[in-house]
């Protein structure tokens, strides 16, 4: 069913976990089959610095919430910003056209999870 | 990599022997059981021959077996036929709110055609009450159509006692009607299915649910029942069903009925005893599990449970690539999760539902094959919990 990158993403997720006392932290949730993800963040001198996921939601979505935390790790605020969930999508090795809304809630956690920071340091 | 396949509900493995049977009438018999000749008549023959086992599987007479494509054909030419053939008597259907699709559809389908369903609800174990049913019926009720064991929790309806109460309901009122049909796909070949104790006037049953080949199914249909064809044409199975007969998969079905017969005390006795091994390990060694169902009055093939915090398709998957198949009451397929309308009829709540395995069984299912999927079910449980934002925190925190 899933093969390649894609399997070994699912089987063996990366940056699994929740960070103590994180920089910022945020979990969302698609409204349609009620998936979630939870990331949190470190971020030291605007650049994200650590980064763990955790995941309810089909198997699909572990991966991308993994490689979200992956893709993040060591980015400025700003240009983790900037991924898209085509990078995400590329980079889980391509998911099936029916789990693309799992490389969108990816995306919509890096949005939330930056939201979070910057609301919790206004400039 | 070895790979276990606990989604017997879904489909079963061609048994080698049924294969055997069929072989031939894909090449040297290849006859038209209609034709006149002896090449037609060789498949006529055959085709007899399996109707005969397949009747005596759920102890009908042969005449009373009507070949179909399958479960879902066989259900559409019960409920349909029924609703047509007596629309003059009636037009209200009781059935129940766990149904198969198949019954479920077909009679909502019927809703748009001015008839009346009632879809009777299940207690907290899956069960539909008599006393329900009997409230339900109508003077206009038709038809009462209740599956015999529930094709995702396996219970067993109380299908003799529906059968009786019909009776007299039908001797009160010297009437044939309401007619009362079953879905046994998942109880034939598993526990004794005998239309005459059932007190049945239809049954539904499939081939490849019991080590026959797909595409082929019955439907028991009493003498003297009346019934409108659904599928017109030829003269095939007594006018009931129009279509060239599939005699390799009719030999296949017919040979399977026989093996499902002589063998069914074994293979119901090795069934339950894994499948009770398997829950006992699943109780034993994860926490936070709920089975689905009632324990006591089920077929021995099924067990379905609840994993708090995780979601069954994730696990299902993971289990997959792992080499085990088994199947889950939630599938989420663009963006959408319809959790179960089986274990949400059961007042399960949502994340309950989604968190369901079902794990099916069958005679080639072995003691070490539960006993490893009972390893990797620890492990992959205790992994996807600790991914989960709804499980305690505490235990995963870096």
């Amino acid at each position: 069913m899933y093969q390649g990158k894609l399997a070994q993403l699912i089987q063996h997720p990366s940056h699994v976990g929740e960070l103590e006392n994180p920089s910022a932290m945020a979990e969302v949730t698609n409204p349609v089959c009620d998936d979630r993800l939870r990331l949190s963040i470190r971020v030291e001198d605007g650049i994200i610095t650590e980064a763990r996921f955790k995941v309810y939601g089909c198997a699909p979505t572990i991966a991308t919430g993994s490689m979200a935390a992956e893709l993040i790790r060591g980015k400025s605020l700003e240009d983790a910003l900037r991924i898209t969930r085509e990078e995400i999508d590329r980079a889980v090795g391509g998911l099936p056209h029916t789990k693309i809304h799992c490389a969108t809630l990816a995306v919509d956690a890096i949005w939330a999870v930056i939201d979070d920071y910057r609301r919790r340091n206004p400039v | 990599m070895k790979r276990i396949y606990l989604d017997n509900s879904a489909t079963t493995a061609v048994d080698p022997e049924v294969l055997e049977a069929m072989w031939p009438y894909f090449s040297e018999e290849f006859g038209n059981a209609s034709s006149v000749h002896t090449v037609g008549q060789k498949a006529r023959a055959a085709v007899e021959a399996a109707r005969a086992r397949v009747a005596e599987l759920i102890g009908a007479q042969p005449g009373e077996i009507v070949f179909t494509s399958g479960g879902t054909e066989s259900d559409n030419l019960a409920i349909k036929g029924v609703a047509e053939a007596l629309s003059d008597q009636g037009r209200h259907i009781i059935t129940s709110a766990i149904e198969h699709p198949a019954v479920l559809r077909t009679c909502r389908a019927l809703e748009k055609r001015g008839f009346r369903v009632t879809f009777l609800p299940v207690s907290g174990g899956g069960l539909v009450e008599v006393t329900d049913l009997e409230a339900a019926l109508r003077e206009d009720t038709i038809l009462v159509s209740i599956m015999m064991a529930n094709n995702e929790i396996g219970t067993r309806q109380p299908i003799e006692e529906i059968g009786r109460l019909i009776r007299d309901v039908r001797q009160a009122r010297g009437s044939p009607y309401p007619y009362v049909h079953t879905d046994a796909v998942q109880a034939v070949g598993k526990v004794r299915v005998d239309v005459n104790e059932l007190g049945v006037d239809l049954l539904s049953l499939s081939a490849h649910k019991i080590h026959g080949p797909k595409g082929v199914g019955a439907l028991y249909v009493r003498s003297g029942v009346l019934l409108a064809p659904q599928m017109h044409g030829g003269h095939h199975e007594r006018d009931r069903r129009a279509g060239t007969e599939n005699v390799p998969g009719i030999v296949g079905f017919g040979r399977a009925a026989e093996l499902a017969r002589t063998h069914l005390a074994e293979r119901q006795r090795h069934m339950q005893q894994l499948r009770d091994h398997l829950e006992e390990g699943i109780a034993r060694r994860i926490p936070d599990v709920l089975f689905n169902g009632d324990r006591e009055r089920r077929v021995p093939h099924i067990s379905n449970c609840s994993f708090r915090y995780i979601e069954g398709e994730a696990l299902m998957i993971r289990l997959d690539l792992r080499g085990i198949a088994v199947s889950t009451g939630s599938a989420c397929a663009s963006g959408s999760v319809e959790p179960s309308h089986v274990l949400t009829a059961l007042g399960r709540d949502r994340e309950l539902a989604r968190g369901s395995i079902r794990f099916s069984l069958c005679k080639d299912t072995t003691a070490s094959d539960i006993d490893t999927v009972l390893d990797v079910l620890v492990e992959e449980v205790a992994a996807l919990r600790a991914l989960s934002p709804l499980a305690q925190p505490s235990e995963t925190r870096v």
